[in-house]
């Protein structure tokens, strides 16, 4: 079934209504802030929208849908570094202070927001497996599908990513001297 | 799963929940196409936040003028732009799945994809060049132990060779972030690959910088020479964001120093140079390097370099254009010896940018007849018409760009695009 580009199946809207809060949660713990999560999401809504006829599969689908948040996660990623060096800022991280609300501070206490940001000093990559590992419970050949890599590479990737998280956590300490995340200013 | 994994696991939730079913904008439907002249990548983005999806326009300019009149009589007899280029597709349009980053031949006049070269494994395609043979194209892919260096070519009836691994094209790179991306560049003789790479210093102390070491890689024995240090500056962060040979044994590179560190903000970096290196010692300090030109009221944010023929350098410079935050592209073509402006190739007014200035890119040929540059922002509507700059199709979503001349030998044409 073709369809046009300013149409939307149903079974499509049906499908990304259940899953756009999970999609937008996984990006934003991907680029640390809600507003560029929703972005990225609505980016492959857009795309899907294009390709839906060829989609036809409920399962593949939404690992099409996993794996085009991940790249566009990524990109987001790849295209702050570049405006950092030339003076551009980024929005700021959920686990930033200030806090965003008093619920937010509720939910996200000192010490998980101390090993999110311990997690965030992380390269991008190993950043990745871990929030799709311990976030989205994927099993290793599921990341390594999202991630485009091989099984073995996310096993390695995880494995260095959590020894050099638990190296950080346990050298830096409640409030610990870990670098400033996304969005934090000196 | 252990306490770590699973304060691990209760921290991601957590953060998860802030955000909220109820605070979620409304998903907006994809529009209708306007009629002619729409590039189908703008329909997603009038619809989409910037953020997301950024979409950089590679930008042509050719024969560093646009129109044969002024071409100086001089130069060498003009040649037709290439044919083709390389670049390194993040959301591949064209692709029914939305692929990883990949390596692509497309046509200049079309966009067609002519080839893919997939990826070796656990890797992601970084950056490219192309030789002088025109036939020779060289990848580099971050691994999650540094950055190796890849080869293929396109045979005589126009098919791609596999990837392989060149001579000594691994570069240490531990704890490297994948997003610190390095820019690589072939010196014209082709005998050498030189990579600006970031050392990532991240030992519990503030980084000392982006892409902060230079490695020339022997393509005939694999040696490599590096250059790194001397020019660190304390509470700062250096950057070498664009390199260019000028010449067999010279590179130019551009530099700024940020300062705030870490993998963090960069405040507005208001001290960028253009430097040149003499690499044909064995390595050494970036100390040795001189600069060429510094940031001044005319450029106040050097962003990118292209070593052109006799002399010639190509500077891209970004400026802040209103108080808004809008910002101002050029592109000049300027005397190594003194600095001085010999001509504006490309100027931009104030183009809005969402996440502070954008230039990405600029590569010359050796005969100096093409640069490619790459803007961010710019809407192809305004720069399309006989003579003027104009996009190249397909590239709306490419991270780095090679082009190549396939007829003919000489033509190197290389860009760094982020989009």
């Amino acid at each position: 079934m073709a369809v046009s580009r300013t149409e939307v199946p149903q079974d499509l809207a049906d499908l990304f209504r259940a899953r756009h809060l999970e999609l937008v949660r996984l990006a934003a713990l991907l680029v640390g802030d809600q507003a560029s999560a929703e972005d990225v999401v609505q980016d492959v809504f857009l795309k899907v929208c294009a390709r839906w006829d060829r989609l036809t599969e409920s399962g593949v689908a939404v690992s099409y849908f996993r794996t085009a948040v991940v790249n566009g996660c990524r990109s987001v990623h790849r295209r702050r570094t570049i405006a950092r060096r030339f003076g551009g800022t980024v929005e700021a991280a959920l686990w930033a202070e200030p806090e965003p609300s008093a619920e937010a501070a509720v939910i996200l206490a000192e010490d998980r927001r101390r090993v999110l940001r311990a997690l965030a000093t992380l390269p991008y990559r190993q950043r990745e497996a871990i929030v799709l590992r311990f976030y989205g419970r994927l099993t290793e050949p599921e990341i390594a599908e999202s991630m485009g890599i091989s099984r073995g590479t996310v096993k390695s990737t995880l494995s260095r990513g959590l020894d050099s998280l638990g190296s950080r956590l346990a050298r830096g300490g409640p409030g610990g001297p870990f670098p400033p995340v996304e969005g934090e200013e000196r | 799963m252990n306490s770590m994994e699973t304060e691990l696991t209760s921290a991601l939730d957590a953060a998860a929940e802030t955000v909220r079913a109820q605070t979620l904008r409304p998903l907006m439907k994809p529009q209708a196409r306007r009629a002619r002249r729409v590039s189908p990548w703008l329909a997603p983005i009038a619809a989409a936040s910037a953020v997301a999806l950024i979409i950089g326009l590679a930008v042509t300019i050719a024969g560093h003028v646009h129109t044969p009149r002024v071409v100086p009589p001089a130069v060498v007899a003009a040649t037709a732009p290439p044919r083709y280029y390389i670049d390194i597709a993040v959301n591949n349009n064209t692709s029914v799945r939305n692929q990883p980053p990949v390596v692509m031949v497309q046509s200049v006049a079309t966009g067609a994809v002519i080839g893919r070269i997939a990826s070796p494994a656990g890797t992601v395609p970084v950056d490219v060049a192309a030789a002088s043979d025109d036939r020779t194209f060289y990848v580099a892919y971050q691994a999650n132990d540094g950055i190796r260096i890849y080869s293929f070519s396109m045979t005589a009836r126009g098919t791609l060779t596999p990837m392989t691994a060149i001579k000594g094209g691994f570069v240490d790179a531990p704890d490297n972030n994948a997003m610190l991306s390095p820019n690589i560049a072939l010196s014209p003789d082709g005998a050498d690959l030189a990579l600006s790479v970031s050392s990532t210093t991240v030992h519990g102390e503030q980084q000392r910088g982006w892409n902060d070491v230079l490695v020339v890689i022997s393509l005939r024995t694999g040696a490599h020479r590096v250059w790194q240090g001397g020019l660190y500056r304390p509470g700062e962060v250096l950057s070498i964001p664009s390199i260019s040979w000028a010449g067999s044994g010279t590179l130019d590179f551009v530099s700024f120093w940020c300062t705030s560190g870490g993998d963090t903000l960069c405040t507005p970096a208001s001290n960028t140079q253009v430097r040149t290196l003499s690499v044909a010692a064995d390595g050494g300090s970036l100390a040795a390097s001189t600069v060429l030109l510094s940031a001044s009221a005319r450029y106040p944010g050097i962003a990118a370099v292209a070593a052109g023929t006799s002399g010639r350098l190509y500077i891209m410079a970004l400026s802040r254009a209103d108080a808004k935050g809008d910002v101002a592209a050029t592109v000049d073509q300027v005397s190594a010896a003194t600095g001085a402006v010999q001509r504006v190739l490309y100027r931009r007014g104030a183009f809005p940018v969402t996440m502070g200035p954008n230039v990405f890119g600029l590569r010359a040929d050796s005969s100096g007849q093409y640069l490619l540059a790459v803007i961010y922002s710019l809407h192809w509507e305004e720069l399309s018409g006989p003579g003027a700059p104009h996009e190249l199709p397909g590239t709306s979503s490419a991270d780095g760009i090679a082009w190549l001349r396939i007829t003919q030998a000489v033509l190197r044409i290389r860009v760094l695009l982020w989009a």
